[in-house]
């Protein structure tokens, strides 16, 4: 029963056991001795200073969003790649009008600058 | 001839498996499990061994291509340098910095590996051999793809390093970029082909041409994002080392480290594969057997990739973003619209 | 039936765990990761109902794209800002005396959990016939349909998709000029560029994770009310 998709949990469950084995037989082999300088952040050999967890620019959250938009766009456009064959020039014309759409938002951040990297 | 030994050897285990399996009594499941447990093992070895003979290659390519020899003294060509270099890393010390996000410090390299092995359940090695013949293949590997986002992410924000954390937002910003011209480039060949079987991809190229013939605009698109997904150079920003230290892996020693360096390479095979797969018509090819084709073809991107890498200089990140927004995506998006036309009509 | 019965209730309880500590998990970083297992379950879940095109998606928009979202969201607001220094539902207990604190949720809930099943009892799953190991995927959830069915009759709703994509992008890139327009008006004080009055956006500090801007909501009010 359910033999196609067996095989995907399968995978996942082996490729952990095999991280899994080799991590513990890397725990048998390897030496194990910490020390407060060892176990510090990595800081270029300096005494590391304030808390790593910064705030960085808003603008790599910027791109995730666009990221987003455009992902949805594709998984529109999957069934449409396979079925276009069947459905012709109308469902062209539907996805070119689709397309247009998210094109002309990408035009628009384009002109106001907010894909430039400062 | 070599095709029929090798598809009747496995049938004939498997049908006396099932014969065992139905005098015992166990459940058939068990036996699905059995199956896909064997096949899952096969891959992963494949993988290592492919990856041990890929970074051997790597060094010894990018040695001669700047004028020096590479590994030379372990093993003939310095062929077991590699196997030197895992044992050496299996017995190294595994530092868990005492400032991490100890659970999910430990867990990332295991979120980041599993997807590029799960990759290899769609990628046909040959006629009928194949993990499993997914419906939505092509779907499927930009999936796994996608995954290796947030395992990038709780490496880079559970180091508790600045380093890292800096590395993961660029590898974060610079996959998710290069994620879109990426699929783009994959439906032009679906739409081709009509499905989203990998296997109907190649038959679809066996009746016609290979895809890079009709789709050099969506092939050279599919490269250079290809490239980005894997952060090789003149893509590696996410680990630069004169500026990053090692970016999200900073932190990250002995064997855990050894994880996300198998990784990066079975992600290259792995895209190489599909890349052929799509591309370069998979397995099919006159004269010499499919397996043999499969991997010349693969190879033939790994040794692109590696070429790339050693001959240009790393972008900038403003150039990086440019051109995947400014440039990749647009051309994706018009090549698939072209696609479309010569679909349609 | 009985072993896709207990791989369902396996995925069930990983996604219904991964939610649970989604909303209880202090370190708020944990709970955009629980997110994530919480997606894959799902997607398991629709791949035991041989819905393979939605777990597809499922794992492609939401654990690849909304998780890298709402991570990236995280990271990049102040932590010390957004961690509750209490431990969860510590008000609930403070205040369980005002009755309605509890209850005003379950009441959302309970509402959410009637109209689900309504329309699940409209949809005539019930009467679908379990699929047997020969059949691969049931006509009307393969790709070919789907596509059929999206740029057929439901076109119309496919292209407002578009549209609300749009609008989603454009927000995007509105946030994204506040910040350049902030950043202007930080680095140089007496720099020509002139912030609008009213805008909302002066000496106020544009957070990543935040998505309501209490501006637009009182002229939303505003607008409401005239």
């Amino acid at each position: 029963m359910l033999n196609a998709y067996t095989d995907i949990a399968v995978f996942m469950t082996v490729a952990i056991l095999f991280i899994m084995i080799s991590l513990l037989l890397s725990r048998l082999l390897r030496p194990h001795h910490p020390e407060s300088g060892k176990l510090a952040t990595y800081e270029c050999g300096k005494t590391p200073f304030g808390d790593a967890r910064v705030r960085f620019k808003i603008r790599y959250y910027i791109f995730a969003l666009v990221f987003l938009v455009f992902d949805v766009e594709l998984l529109f456009l999957y069934p449409w790649a396979v079925t276009l064959d069947d459905l012709g020039i109308v469902a062209l014309a539907e996805a070119a009008v689709f397309l247009a759409l998210l094109f002309g938002g990408l035009l628009y951040a384009w002109r106001k600058k907010v894909l430039e990297w400062q | 001839m070599y095709l029929a030994a090798t598809s009747s050897l496995p049938l004939r285990l498997y049908q006396w498996t099932e014969q065992l399996f139905t005098d015992l009594g166990l459940p058939l499941w068990l036996l699905a499990v059995l199956v896909a447990t064997v096949k899952a093992a096969l891959i992963i070895g494949f993988i290592l061994i492919n990856v041990i003979f890929l970074i051997w290659l790597e060094r010894k390519l990018g040695g001669h291509i700047q004028n020096r020899l590479g590994p030379v003294y372990t093993g003939p060509f310095g062929l077991l340098q590699t196997v030197a270099d895992a044992l050496k890393v299996l017995v190294k010390e595994d530092i868990i910095p005492a400032a991490a996000d100890r659970w999910v410090f430990m867990a990332a390299p295991l979120v980041a590996f599993v997807p590029s092995v799960m990759i290899w359940l769609v990628v046909p090695f040959a006629p009928g051999v194949q993990a499993r013949d997914l419906n939505i293949g092509t779907l499927y590997v930009a999936a796994m793809t996608g995954c290796t986002v947030p395992a990038l992410l709780m490496a880079g924000w559970s180091s508790g390093n600045k380093w890292s954390l800096l590395g993961a937002f660029r590898a974060g910003a610079q996959l998710v970029s290069y994620e879109v011209p990426l699929i783009l480039a994959t439906l032009a060949v679906v739409m081709l082909a009509g499905s989203l079987s990998l296997n109907d991809i190649i038959r679809a190229q066996q009746e016609s041409t290979w895809f890079i013939f009709l789709q050099p605009l969506g092939f050279v698109v599919y490269l250079i994002s290809a490239i980005a997904e894997l952060n090789r150079t003149p893509f590696d920003l996410p680990e630069a080392e004169s500026e990053l230290v090692a970016g999200f892996n900073t932190e990250y020693s002995g064997f855990r480290f050894a994880i996300f360096f198998l990784t990066e390479y079975a992600n290259l095979l792995g895209s190489s594969a599909i890349a052929a797969t799509l591309f370069l018509g998979g397995w099919s090819g006159p004269f010499l057997p499919p397996f043999v084709w499969f991997l010349l073809k693969t190879y033939l991107f790994v040794f692109l990739a590696m070429w790339i890498r050693f001959t240009l200089p790393r972008l900038r990140v403003d150039q990086l973003m440019n051109l995947s927004w400014k440039f990749l995506l647009p051309v994706a998006l018009i090549n698939v619209l072209g696609t479309g036309v010569f679909v349609a009509l | 039936m009985s072993t896709t019965l207990l791989v369902f209730f396996a995925l069930a309880a990983i996604s219904l765990l991964a939610a649970w500590r989604v909303v209880t998990d202090p370190q708020i970083m944990h709970a955009g990761l629980w997110m994530g297992l919480c997606f894959v379950g799902v997607a398991g879940i629709f791949l035991l109902l041989t819905a393979e095109f939605l777990a597809g998606v499922q794992i492609l928009v939401y654990v690849g794209a909304i998780t890298t979202i709402i991570l990236f969201g995280i990271m990049l607001s102040d932590v010390e800002e957004v961690q509750p220094q209490e431990p969860p539902f510590y008000r609930f207990r403070r205040r369980f005396g005002r009755w309605w604190q509890p209850a005003l949720p379950l009441l959302v809930a309970a509402a959410f959990l009637v109209a689900l099943f309504t329309i699940y009892g409209q949809a005539g799953w019930s009467d679908l016939q379990p699929v047997g190991p020969a059949a691969s995927t049931p006509a009307g959830l393969d790709i070919p349909a789907i596509g059929h069915a999206l740029f057929g009759p439901y076109a119309l709703p496919a292209e407002a998709a578009s549209v609300l994509l749009l609008s989603a992008l454009l927000g995007a890139l509105v946030l994204a000029m506040r910040e350049e327009t902030l950043r202007v008006f930080r680095g140089s004080p007496g720099s020509s560029r002139v912030l609008q009055p009213g805008s909302g956006m002066a000496g106020r500090e544009v957070n990543a994770g935040e998505t309501d801007h209490p501006g637009q909501d009182e002229k939303k009010e505003v607008g409401a009310g005239t």
